[in-house]
């Protein structure tokens, strides 16, 4: 690694232009671009910029041609200062003299202009590379509500938030992670609904990361979150502003990356997968069906094959006769026991769901056809197979797909389970069971009960759980996470805001 | 650190041992397993006869059962059931077993030996339905074909469900049975199945009571008496009465529907002078669900008459099946002996060895009460007009 700490600048041009074309030796996309003014050509400066970082029109339009085209610049010892107020049209302009400074400016697509005769020189803010226009958000489509989703672009991420919530109270704080990569985070909050304790943690996290490069919020989720081991995120993230806003709102804190469509939102409980921003754009009635549906999806996913196996290898008598007999004929002549066939097809479930991500559309549909023949018919008619298993397969799958961000938490337990249910019957499940929920309500996520609001049967605390409430009755906020403005609605102010 | 490593150890096996001492190993794959649709039991010699009926499963796309059956002697029951691998290769899973079906020797023998294993294995259902044959063997009775569906206990079992309509038949599972016998005060009964033939057809005929005294079979009921028999006991749900009625020329029938949940029995012991005796409360609701000619039976003065000769006819047909009981049987199938143990307990105690003879002698007083509600559809009787 190139230092330039003992680097410094000096009076003369040459050395100057040569101190960066040093510290970005074979980098030739760094240009230097040296040009003085038509009267007094003593007024000679130089650019140093990288390639594709900058917007052309700004340097050529705005810096290099009222420098050159000036006719009342004269060369001496204040030049620099009548450059950054007199000439040059660019709106935000700093005088530094410290190269790393410099360097850092130039890396994130700013202009440094170096002068004849200066030991400092001016970094204009001209960045200007092509982003993804704000699209909708892939991984969170809804029917009703907007369709803007991050991009990549910090900036618009920020004000995409920004014109959600239009209060000064809302905060927005930067920080750098990365020693490599340099990458650029802002923190978001609103200021007299954040719970101070949570800021507070939150920064000590950031400054505890150790890494040379964050490229994704994925990074930082995993690298700050609680629980490091458990499956189930204490971290939420969403590609939606309106969903950041509505966070926001709640007194939580959202984290946005440069380069990341992700949004951070913390705390996080286990509540909030099943929320989805449909629920409070739809009808409340709706919303809740919706909710119920997705809770009893979660149960089906993680717990149909452990109860099939279970009670078709241990508990026959719970079966009515009639279906016991249904699925007695079709398991004739099938060579391996229910367990394995369980395991083998729910596997083969998952290589399907993986091999489907990252195709294109149009094999993924041959992929579907090809999984739904072989697993579906074939299996079944070759004796593979019994049929009852391809549902019971089939039905986990689909309802894993309700809630699509507990993936891999549903992937392990309804592994573990199905061990524990094969060896031991409904006592090993009733085991398992018992153990992810000693795990969950074990859990916090800076600070907060991951199963808030779960423990509880009072009507204030269920309002935005299983059920959604309509919103005129959601006077509350979230409790623990809101701490210190409870109330939602614009009395807070007047109620000093308890 | 000796110490946590003691406590992990420990504590590593306390969990591993809710695991190890459940008792639930038994894991059985279902196709591994012959389902046990119901059960005759026959005596040869001194040996036990078993008959299963299995709901043997094909393979193929279309799962109809069939049934098939297959029958092994052995000394005990559990012998029996064990030598029937031999014949059907698999191991017989009893948890879906609707019916056991006793033969008429065995439950004059004594009951006991036949029934011990189905209320103390685990596999078996305590709710299992429990008969008599009233043919020679129970296992034709289990051999012959059903009409309706391939599995024969599964009509059996399904007959027995339906009994509530018409209370002729009294419907006992194994641990109701098993709690009768050890109970005291109380004589068991179980329903009597027999086959009659119905247009050239032969088909099962659920009627009547097996009366047992301890646990020794001596005696039936028909269908009729245990009607009335039921009434006492107060397990009469649903059900007809047919009164013959007349005002003038001859008589008619009247069928009166019994509502279903409407009948009450309470039985009072009675003792004055050193004299027991029982009186009997029996109220009814019922609707007028057919008459058979044109008198008017739904509008007074019919109505009144009706009712009269109705409560009469019950209060005399109870008394008449109680005196047969107690001559021909001299078995507490009602139950007084319990009734006075709960009222009069210390009466009880001075009667208790000698209830049998008490018993015997014991007079009853039948009051019934029986609310006509309605007539159905029509209001008046069918009139052919002029």
């Amino acid at each position: 690694m190139t230092t330039f700490l003992n680097m410094k600048l000096n009076k003369n041009l040459e050395h100057n232009i040569k101190v960066f074309t040093d510290i970005f030796s074979q980098d030739e996309t760094l240009i230097t671009r040296t040009f003085e003014n038509q009267i007094d050509n003593s007024v000679m400066c130089c650019i140093v910029f990288i390639e594709g970082m900058i917007d052309n029109e700004i340097v050529n339009e705005n810096i290099i041609e009222p420098i050159v085209k000036n006719q009342l610049l004269k060369y001496g010892a204040n030049t620099i200062d009548k450059l950054r107020n007199q000439v040059i049209l660019a709106n935000n302009i700093q005088k530094i003299s410290d190269v790393e400074k410099l360097v850092e400016g130039i890396l994130n697509g700013d202009t440094a202009l170096l002068l004849e005769g200066s030991e400092e020189a001016l970094i204009i803010q001209t960045r200007g590379w092509q982003t993804r226009p704000v699209d909708k958000p892939e991984s969170e489509n809804v029917l009703h509500g907007p369709r803007e989703g991050f991009t990549e672009s910090l900036m618009i991420n920020l004000s995409l938030i920004r014109r959600r919530v239009k209060t000064p109270d809302i905060k927005f704080t930067y920080r750098t992670l990365g020693v490599q990569s340099g990458t650029k985070a802002a923190i978001c909050y609103i200021d007299g609904l954040v719970n101070e304790e949570i800021l507070k943690e939150l920064y000590k996290r950031l400054d505890d990361i150790d890494i040379d490069a964050v490229l994704d919020t994925g990074y930082i989720q995993e690298l700050i979150k609680d629980s490091p081991l458990s499956p189930f995120k204490t971290i939420g993230n969403t590609e939606r502003p309106d969903v950041v806003a509505a966070r926001l709102l709640e007194g939580r804190i959202a984290l946005v990356l440069e380069g990341s469509p992700f949004a951070l939102t913390l705390p996080f409980v286990f509540i909030e997968y099943f929320q989805a921003s449909d629920d409070y754009y739809d009808n409340y009635f709706f919303a809740t069906i919706n909710r119920l549906v997705r809770v009893i999806g979660y149960i089906i996913t993680i717990l149909t094959p452990a109860i099939y196996v279970a009670l078709v290898t241990y508990h026959h008598e719970m079966i009515p006769p009639p279906l016991l007999i249904s699925i007695s004929s079709a398991r004739q002549g099938v060579p391996f026991p229910t367990i394995v066939e369980a395991i083998v097809l729910l596997f083969f479930f998952e290589i399907l769901r993986e091999a489907g991500i990252r195709m294109t559309p149009a094999i993924s549909q041959t992929i579907s056809t090809v999984g739904a023949l072989i697993l579906g018919q074939a299996a079944v008619e070759a004796k593979i197979v019994s049929a009852p298993i391809i549902i019971v397969v089939a039905l986990t799958g689909i309802s894993s797909l309700l809630i699509p961000r507990l993936k891999a938490a549903n992937i392990i337990f309804r592994f573990v389970f199905l061990l524990l249910s094969g060896f031991l019957g409904l006592y090993g499940l009733v085991f398992g069971i018992l153990a992810l929920l000693i795990h969950l309500f074990g859990m916090r996520s800076f600070g907060i009960p991951y199963m808030l609001n779960f423990n509880s049967f009072k009507p204030q605390d269920l309002k935005d759980t299983v059920i959604r409430a309509p919103w005129w009755y959601m006077q509350h906020r979230p409790k623990f996470i809101a701490a210190n403005n409870y109330i939602r609605k614009s009395y807070s102010k007047a109620n000093g805001g308890k | 650190m000796k110490l946590i490593i003691k406590t992990t150890l420990l504590s590593a096996l306390f969990f591993l041992n809710m695991f190890f001492i459940t008792g639930c190993w038994d894991y059985r794959e279902l196709d591994e397993m012959a389902i046990v649709a119901g059960v005759a039991i026959d005596k040869e010699g001194d040996k036990y006869l078993l008959t299963v009926e299995i709901s043997n499963v094909p393979s193929g796309k279309e799962a109809k059962p069939e049934s098939k059956i297959v029958s092994e002697k052995g000394d005990t029951i559990f012998d029996a059931i064990r030598n029937i691998i031999k014949t059907s290769g698999k191991e017989l899973y009893w948890g879906h077993s609707d019916i056991i079906i006793l033969s008429q020797e065995i439950a004059r023998e004594g009951i006991i030996q036949a029934i011990d294993l189905f209320s103390r294995d685990p596999e078996a259902r305590m709710s299992t339905n429990l008969l008599i044959s009233k043919e020679k063997t129970a296992a034709e009775i289990l051999e012959q074909q059903s009409t309706t569906s391939a599995i024969h206990a599964k009509d059996i079992s399904r007959m027995l469900a339906s009994q509530y309509r018409l209370s002729k038949a009294p419907v006992i599972e194994v641990y109701q049975f098993v709690n009768t016998l050890t109970g005291g005060g109380k004589s068991a009964v179980l329903p009597a199945i027999g086959i009659s033939v119905n247009q050239g057809k032969s088909n099962w005929e659920l009627s009547g009571t097996a009366v047992f005294k301890k646990d020794k079979l001596i005696g039936f009921l028909d269908g009729e008496d245990t009607k009335y028999f039921l009434f006492v006991i107060n397990k009469v749900k649903a059900g007809s009465l047919i009164q013959k009625e007349s005002t003038e020329g001859p008589k008619v029938n009247v069928t009166l529907e019994i509502l279903p949940e409407t009948t009450k029995t309470k039985i009072k012991p009675v003792y004055s002078d050193g004299k027991l005796s029982m009186e009997l409360d029996v109220s009814i609701t019922v609707a007028i669900a057919e008459i058979g000619g044109s008198e008017n039976y739904i509008s007074e003065p019919g109505l009144s008459k009706l009712k009269k000769d109705a409560e009469k006819s019950l209060e005399n047909n109870i008394k008449r099946v109680v005196k047969k009981v107690q001559n021909d049987y001299d078995s507490d199938i009602f139950g007084f002996g319990s009734i006075i143990k709960d009222d009069m307990p210390d009466v009880w105690r001075e009667i208790e060895n000698d209830w049998e003879e008490i018993y015997k002698d014991l007079d009853i007083s039948v009051n019934s009460d029986i609310e006509i509600i309605n007539s159905a559809l029509l209001l008046k009787p069918i009139k052919i007009g002029d």
